[in-house]
């Protein structure tokens, strides 16, 4: 369940962004190889989020496929797991794509005095 | 100034007809239907930023001090202590040892360690499942190590959580006890993806489990080939010189082989 510190890291972010702003969507980018769970954090945010200024916040969590550079052939391919085989055989993969975990963006909602 | 409705001010750009881009980067959008305009931050910022930098400030200050770091990890009861108990008993090492000992609750370990003849601080987490950079900050501003010291961070057992957070080490060592199951390192890759050492526990336990040594080292090379590899047993001292001549080469190296 490290899902609730990544939450709370993600509300600091949002807090820091948005000061005295209402959040309506943050959206958050959750690599496959990332060691997240996104449906872990989909439930640990509202949690994480609660008496913040993301409290109402629609959490908007987009899965980045993995991508691993083969060090042998030097092709990159779309890959499930840390671990695996290039087409060519080799088993030497640096992953490309896939292990990071962003707050892309946050939509926030404010009152105008134009209409 | 909007073209379309004429309002904002000289300092927008117009972006397209109902959406304003700010000198800032942001975006305004607004429905002339209600007095309400959505913004979109830009905001494309690393999750665990404020951890890592941390962890950057945790590695500079324990390398000022010449201090090499390890993070201890594994699945609760591995032996991670029982190593550390015999280890502070045993190695002849050049300098002092200094142990954080991380735990969701009780101090336990720590007193373990001391009866062992160690420094040791020990850090409860609550309800966290891992130790971060933060945590190890704060540990590092209580246990004082001296310059050159060996510091041993023994992180919350737990196969998953730690892997994620860099604390500024400058090794990870993997503890898997003979108990576990061969298959573990595929199982939970990431742990063992960043690890450096592989430390394979319990060993005098091996003729009564079913634990195939060779499967569970092809699988921690199939996740991670640079991985280094020893096998112990802190209750009979088996293997336990391997382990020493490692910590004694880290000590000598004073090698940082995390990226800094």
């Amino acid at each position: 369940m490290h899902e609730l510190a990544i939450a709370e890291a993600i509300i600091a972010l949002v807090e820091d962004a948005t000061p005295g702003q209402h959040v309506v969507t943050v959206t958050v980018e959750i690599g496959a190889l990332s060691g997240v769970s996104r449906e872990a954090l989909q439930f640990a945010l509202p949690f994480a989020a609660e008496g913040t200024a993301g409290e109402k916040a629609v959490f908007d969590l987009i899965e980045v496929g993995g991508r691993a550079a083969c060090q042998e052939c030097g092709t990159d391919f779309p890959v499930k797991s840390l671990y695996g085989l290039c087409a060519c055989g080799s088993p030497r993969l640096t992953i490309i794509a896939g292990q990071d975990l962003v707050v892309r963006s946050i939509e926030v909602e404010e009152v105008v005095e134009h209409v | 100034m909007c073209e379309s409705c004429g309002c904002g001010d000289a300092e927008w750009t117009v972006h397209t007809p109902h959406y304003h881009m700010h000198a800032g980067g942001m975006v305004h959008r607004h429905d002339h239907d209600k007095a309400r305009a959505i913004g979109i931050i830009d905001v494309g910022a690393k999750i665990l930023a404020a951890n890592d930098a941390i962890a950057v400030r945790n590695r500079a200050w324990l390398s000022a001090r010449g201090i090499v770091a390890l993070n201890l990890m594994s699945a609760p009861g591995a032996g991670k202590t029982t190593l550390l108990e015999r280890t502070l008993r045993e190695f002849r090492s050049t300098s002092p040892i200094v142990v954080i000992e991380g735990d969701q609750a009780t101090d336990n370990d720590a007193m373990r360690i001391r009866a062992a003849g160690g420094r040791s601080v020990q850090i409860n987490t609550g309800k966290g499942c891992h130790l971060d950079a933060a945590m190890v900050e704060h540990g590092l501003a209580e246990a004082n190590p001296p310059n050159g010291a060996l510091l041993m961070i023994e992180n919350v057992g737990n196969l998953v959580c730690p892997s994620l957070f860099d604390l500024g080490e400058g090794g990870r060592i993997a503890l898997l006890s003979v108990t576990e199951g061969d298959d573990k390192p595929l199982k939970y890759p990431h742990m063992f993806a960043g690890a450096d050492l592989l430390l394979l526990t319990k060993i005098d336990l091996l003729p009564y489990v079913e634990f195939d040594v060779g499967k569970a080292i092809d699988a921690a090379l199939q996740v991670n080939p640079r991985i280094s590899e020893l096998r112990v047993s802190a209750k009979t001292g088996e293997g336990m010189q391997s382990w020493f001549d490692w910590l004694g080469r880290k000590q000598i190296g004073r090698s940082v082989d995390r990226p800094v």
